[in-house]
């Protein structure tokens, strides 16, 4: 045979072999989409915000495997979750029996691998709500000493000391978590609302501004921003950051409400009751959490009382 | 013979002719030359190109924009360089290349092309063709200019007049941005050429000769007051001082006028129109550069507009085009999990986290879930 149809024909049988692998390959494929696992759909309901729906599914991804820790956790986090909403309906008996389940998956969590943190964490914040409020501290600065370079349990604590009114303390964890973790959002974030709320415009800004580096469309670090340059008086670079979160989430509620409030500061009314209008529908779960209707009456009369606005706006 | 029923003809003739039509129509499209006589009567023209660029067989010609014919074949044919060629070459290339003279031959592309409009009217004494393009990046189509005739003495329609066929049309230089380019060309040429005339007409032969002859009529002067100043004396001042000195005169005089006449007999003139054309083609590049600025400018004006006026909606792409990826990230690992979903589909939901918002997390001092992992060695 000569050689040019002989190299032809070497290179229809690679081909061919190469099929029939991939063929084969294609027959043996492992699941069908690595999302649907039990955990995988668990988040999928809990990002959702179904909660029984994603407890049902980590139930049956622990059933699968009993020291999946990261199912147990999440399924801890999501009776935490039911308990704070039952809470927050009224439900307080219901809600017990939520944290006590929540409690009790952490501590198994902490059992199956002692010294995970987000279990610690989120332990102390069931103690801390339930008024233990030492036990969360000691908790928390236990977790600090056994994982020194993470910033989540320094963050955690920082949280507890500003609810004490220890706000030195607190500053003083938050730049020690930074010092550990510059990028961390949490830090960041509570960073510059103690600047915010202390006055200190520019250090705010530096730590909302350090958040969105690390998450550049974070709606807490957006609006906490914003807040800060609606306090300086810089109303139109809040607007912009608060259209920033609406352009990614036109369902954030906390937008809304600052939306209606920097736009009624403005004067811009009907732009006001607009997001005002938002926040109501978005606010059903909890519509005694802020009078709309009374809100919504006194725009419209202020809106009727002023001139009617200049074309091109 | 079979007996064929009524209800049989008539379908199977109406796919017969449903057949033909799309026979017809498949020869039409394309362009099967044994089917022309379906297009009606045509005039064959020609014209010759230096070059055509994208133009292909089929290529619209337009009279107006409006189509009234099509290209109809392309083929390289020899011409001989006339006198205005060998000007054009010499105006772009600044110099003859060897071999380029009148009557040379040189190699051209002769396009034919067909007009098919009726109601067309030409002129071919005036009549011309160019070449031009569709947009930026579109093809090159012939854009027919049909000439122009006096009132009362319009040309008959092209099928009426008794054209010759094929009818022979001027090649129009191009237009548009080939013009910006040869202009922005020939304002520099014109700018070399001034400096070389201006080079030349003021270094000539017979100006250094007079230069020359000038600075002997000096030195000679020079000499001569030397002298006059070595053998100055009373007595002799008339004869050793005043006569040399109005001759030396004389002759500075003499020579200042000769340069003086060539200067402005030959230099200056040709000096002043070579300016002239210069200033005339710079002007020509000046407006062109300010109607391309123009264009470019509105065009910029125009994008950046219509950016800020979208630019929610491209956010909004954007995110829908990121979820469509997911969508097609996910469509690849079902099919290569399972080949079968090609056939039958697939009813599998996407079960794709939302992003979390996580600040009332945050708010309560809690730590964040653990997220969706890539399980692909786990099985279902």
């Amino acid at each position: 045979m000569a050689p040019a149809a002989e190299r032809r024909h070497r290179g229809a049988r690679v081909g061919l072999a190469a099929l029939l692998a991939g063929l084969a390959a294609c027959g043996t494929g492992r699941g069908v989409t690595p999302i649907h696992t039990p955990f995988n759909r668990g988040v999928y309901h809990h990002s959702r915000g179904e909660l029984a729906a994603a407890i049902a599914a980590y139930r049956d991804a622990l059933a699968e495997d009993p020291g999946d820790v990261r199912a147990r956790f999440n399924l801890a986090a999501a009776h935490d979750q039911q308990g704070q909403e039952l809470g927050e309906a009224g439900d307080a008996e219901a809600a017990r029996a939520a944290f006590g389940f929540a409690e009790r998956e952490y501590r198994r969590v902490l059992q199956d691998q002692p010294g995970n943190v987000r279990a610690e964490v989120n332990l102390a914040a069931l103690e801390h709500e339930r008024g233990e409020v030492a036990a969360a501290r000691t908790r928390l600065e236990a977790a600090i000493a056994a994982n020194d370079e993470l910033a989540l349990p320094r963050t955690a604590l920082a949280l507890r000391l500003l609810a004490a009114g220890e706000t030195d303390a607190a500053r003083g964890q938050l730049e020690a978590a930074l010092q550990r973790e510059p990028t961390d959002l949490g830090a960041n974030l509570l960073l510059g609302r103690l600047h915010a709320e202390q006055g200190r415009v520019e250090a705010a800004r530096d730590a909302y501004r350090a958040a969105l580096r690390s998450e550049p469309d974070d709606p807490g670090a957006l609006l906490g921003l914003a807040c800060v340059e609606a306090a300086a008086d810089r109303a139109g670079e809040a607007v912009a950051l608060v259209d920033r979160v609406l352009l990614h989430d036109g369902g954030n509620l906390e937008a809304h409400l600052l939306a209606a409030d920097l736009h009624e500061h403005q004067g811009a009314l009907e732009d006001a009751v607009f997001h005002c209008w938002r926040a109501r529908d978005l606010d059903r779960r909890r519509p005694a959490r802020r009078d709309y209707q009374a809100r919504l009456r006194e725009l419209y009369a202020r809106l009727l009382a002023a001139p009617p606005r200049a074309e091109g706006r | 013979m079979p007996n064929y029923q009524r209800n049989e003809i008539v379908p199977g003739l109406f796919v017969l002719a449903a057949a033909a039509v799309f026979v017809l129509y498949a020869f039409r499209i394309g362009r099967w030359e044994a089917l022309k006589f379906l297009g009606g009567e045509r005039l064959l023209c020609t014209t010759v190109f230096d070059e055509v660029k994208t133009l292909a067989v089929g290529a619209k010609v337009a009279v107006a924009g409006r189509r009234v014919g099509e290209v109809s074949r392309l083929r390289w044919t020899e011409q001989a360089y006339s006198a205005a060629d060998v000007d054009q070459v010499r105006r772009q290339l600044g110099n003859l290349p060897d071999g380029v003279r009148e009557g040379a031959k040189r190699l051209v592309v002769e396009v034919q092309f067909e007009l098919s409009d009726a109601s067309l009217r030409l002129e071919p004494a005036t009549a011309q063709v160019a070449l031009l393009q569709e947009g930026l990046l579109g093809q090159h189509f012939l854009d027919l200019y049909p000439g122009s005739w006096a009132e009362g003495d319009q040309p008959s329609p092209i099928f009426a007049a008794g054209h010759a066929s094929p009818l022979p049309i001027r090649a129009r230089r191009a237009s548009g941005l080939d013009t910006l380019a040869a202009t922005v060309g020939e304002a520099v040429r014109s700018i070399n050429a001034l400096t070389s005339t201006l080079n030349e007409s003021v270094l000539t032969g017979e100006n250094r000769e007079n230069f020359t002859i000038l600075l002997r009529h000096l030195g000679n002067s020079a000499a001569d007051l030397r002298r006059l100043l070595a053998a100055s004396s009373a007595d002799g001042l008339q004869a050793s001082t005043i006569d040399p000195l109005r001759k030396m005169l004389d002759a500075a005089t003499q020579a200042i006028t000769e340069v003086r006449q060539r200067v402005l007999d030959s230099t200056l003139p040709l000096a002043e129109r070579t300016l002239d054309e210069s200033r005339a083609g710079l002007q020509e590049f000046r407006a062109s550069l300010a109607t391309l600025r123009a264009d470019l400018t509105a065009v910029l004006d125009q994008l950046q507009g219509t950016l800020g006026d979208t630019r929610p909606e491209l956010a909004e792409s954007m995110h829908r085009l990121r979820g469509t990826l997911w969508q097609a990230e996910l469509a690849m690992r079902k099919v290569r999990a399972n080949p079968s979903v090609l056939l039958f589909g697939s009813d599998e939901p996407d079960l794709e986290a939302r992003e979390f918002d996580e600040s009332g997390v945050r708010a309560t001092g809690r730590a964040r879930i653990y997220r969706q992992r890539d399980e692909s060695g786990s099985g279902r």
